[in-house]
């Protein structure tokens, strides 16, 4: 019996995946309890305390923070769409090439904003 | 007669010749608390039901024939004693993901023809003599030993959803038997194996579910060997990518 | 030679079949919670660059109810997924050490979450104390 095998394309998202998985791993909590119960305990939002835009702007005007920055929204992106996709095909869903395209797409469109967005933020 | 508990086994069954679909058939029997699954089913063939069809053969774990599915689980039915499954009632199946021959009696052609595709068999290298025997010390047996103690009885394929949605994923243990020969120390056919293990079909079509080192009664956690070859395969990729011409 | 006459159960509702393929899904869906925060995030990067109003309308939703309930899901969602992450990070990284002495799953586990401690502490501390 013959059984012709293909290479497998998945190697690239997979180590993306792995990233991103390893990434919300670390530090994930940690920003969604920053974002979500200490700076709101910090102060009236936006005007005073820690999520200030003066101070943002400040947390956020240095190359590498900016890249850190970028880089994990795009790789969380990354590791969210992976998995959605997987978890599509698992629920039965036969989403096909489209669903492939729309999924890993959304995660490089995602990175892509997410990067101008941050380098075109206004040094304070 | 004896004054025994009794308990109610609800078969799946199905016979290729009937004009219906599968049945589900009870069965009400004495038991007792030390005897196997398997025995109670040999129970009902002998004196229930003799049309009853399943496989077995050791009656102790090692043979890997009498796999099936017990409540939703995957299980060698001589694993599972009676008194651990009362009072029931104990629902009996084929292994799940397998075409269904009759009653509880699977087919199983598709692993059998993996298996060699995986490259399922030790590759002696160049310096293995025919005639000298081949040495290894405790820590290189160490290293394949686990994944060596697979017996094909199947039930992690019937534990991967994988398998059941992608029929040509070659599936757990063709793929921890490509890492258990890739681990051997005497084993040279790691490249022959690489085509296979990088495919849509290889190790790529698994999602980590774990159910199959869960249900594996050797211990031999296939969900590893399976996962440890996908950062191997992603490094090829990356060389092949980056070096043309390193493969082929 | 012909193969038997069979039949085949499908795979409808496979996750029914045993409670470690629903735990198995719920560990694929904290993608879902985790996507949810990627836009939430994304957001309020448009909102910081658009200006100082833009900015306090996120920081306002990010505090109103729908805004704290989605971020109460992405933290449990998080959290379910560093602990799936981390038990099973083991069966995916090749035999580490010497043969014979490999690193045990015990020691990378609490190597992961050591790490996860001290990498939370950094970032926390950089959002609060950095500027």
């Amino acid at each position: 019996m013959s059984r012709r095998l293909r290479r497998s394309h998945e190697p690239p998202f997979w180590l993306l995946f792995g990233a991103g998985g390893l990434l919300a791993a670390l530090i994930l909590p940690a920003v969604v309890l920053f974002t979500g119960l200490i700076a709101p305990l910090s102060g009236r939002c936006g005007d005073s305390g820690l999520l200030e835009h003066a101070r943002m702007l400040s947390l956020l005007s240095t190359p590498i923070a900016r890249l850190a920055c970028a880089g994990f929204i795009a790789l969380l992106a990354w590791h969210a769409c992976h998995r959605i996709y997987h978890l599509c095909h698992d629920l039965g869903l036969r989403g096909g090439a489209g669903l492939r395209w729309a999924c890993y797409g959304t995660a490089a469109l995602v990175s892509v904003i997410g990067l101008v967005l941050v380098m075109g933020l206004p040094h304070p | 007669m004896s004054e025994r508990p009794t308990i109610v086994i609800e078969v799946r069954r199905w016979h290729p010749d009937a004009e219906q679909p599968p049945w589900w058939q009870a069965f009400e029997l004495p038991y007792r608390e030390d005897q196997s699954l398997l025995e109670a089913l040999q129970h009902i063939k002998d004196e229930l039901d003799g049309s009853l069809t399943f496989r077995w053969s050791c009656r102790m774990a090692i043979c890997g024939s009498c796999g099936c599915m017990v409540d939703g689980r995957p299980e060698l039915s001589c694993h599972l004693l009676m008194g651990d499954l009362a009072p029931g009632p104990v629902r009996v199946e084929p292994l799940a993901h397998f075409p269904v021959i009759r009653d509880l009696v699977i087919d199983q052609q598709d692993v059998l023809d993996k298996l060699p595709v995986a490259g399922a068999y030790l590759v002696p290298g160049d310096d293995t003599s025919a005639t000298e025997p081949s040495r290894q010390t405790p820590a290189q047996v160490a290293e394949y030993a686990q994944f060596a103690q697979c017996i094909n009885c199947l039930l992690c394929y019937s534990a991967c959803p994988q398998y059941g949605l992608k029929p040509d994923f070659l599936g757990p243990a063709a793929l921890a038997l490509m890492a258990r020969h890739d681990a051997d120390s005497r084993d040279a056919g790691q490249a022959e194996r690489r085509e296979a293990r990088d495919a849509t079909s290889g190790v790529w079509d698994c999602t980590l579910v774990g159910h199959c080192t869960e249900v594996c009664p050797q211990g031999v956690d296939p969900a590893r060997a399976i996962n440890r070859n996908k950062g191997a395969s992603a490094r090829d990729y990356l060389l092949d990518l980056l070096l043309p011409g390193r493969r082929r | 030679m012909s193969r038997p006459r069979t039949w085949q159960p499908d795979m409808r509702g496979w996750w029914r079949r045993d409670p470690a393929y629903r735990q198995y899904l719920l560990r694929e869906a904290t993608s879902l919670a985790i996507g949810a925060y990627v836009l939430v995030l994304l957001a309020g990067l448009g909102c910081l660059l658009l200006g100082a109003q833009a900015w306090a309308a996120w920081c306002r939703w990010v505090l109103s109810p729908p805004g704290l309930v989605l971020q109460a899901v992405v933290f449990a969602a998080a959290v379910l997924h560093a602990v799936s992450w981390f038990r099973l990070m083991p069966l995916t990284l090749p035999p580490l050490g010497p043969p014979g002495r490999r690193v045990a799953d015990r020691t990378l586990h609490v190597g992961a979450w050591a790490a996860s401690l001290i990498c939370s502490a950094g970032v926390l501390g950089w959002l609060v104390w950095g500027a």
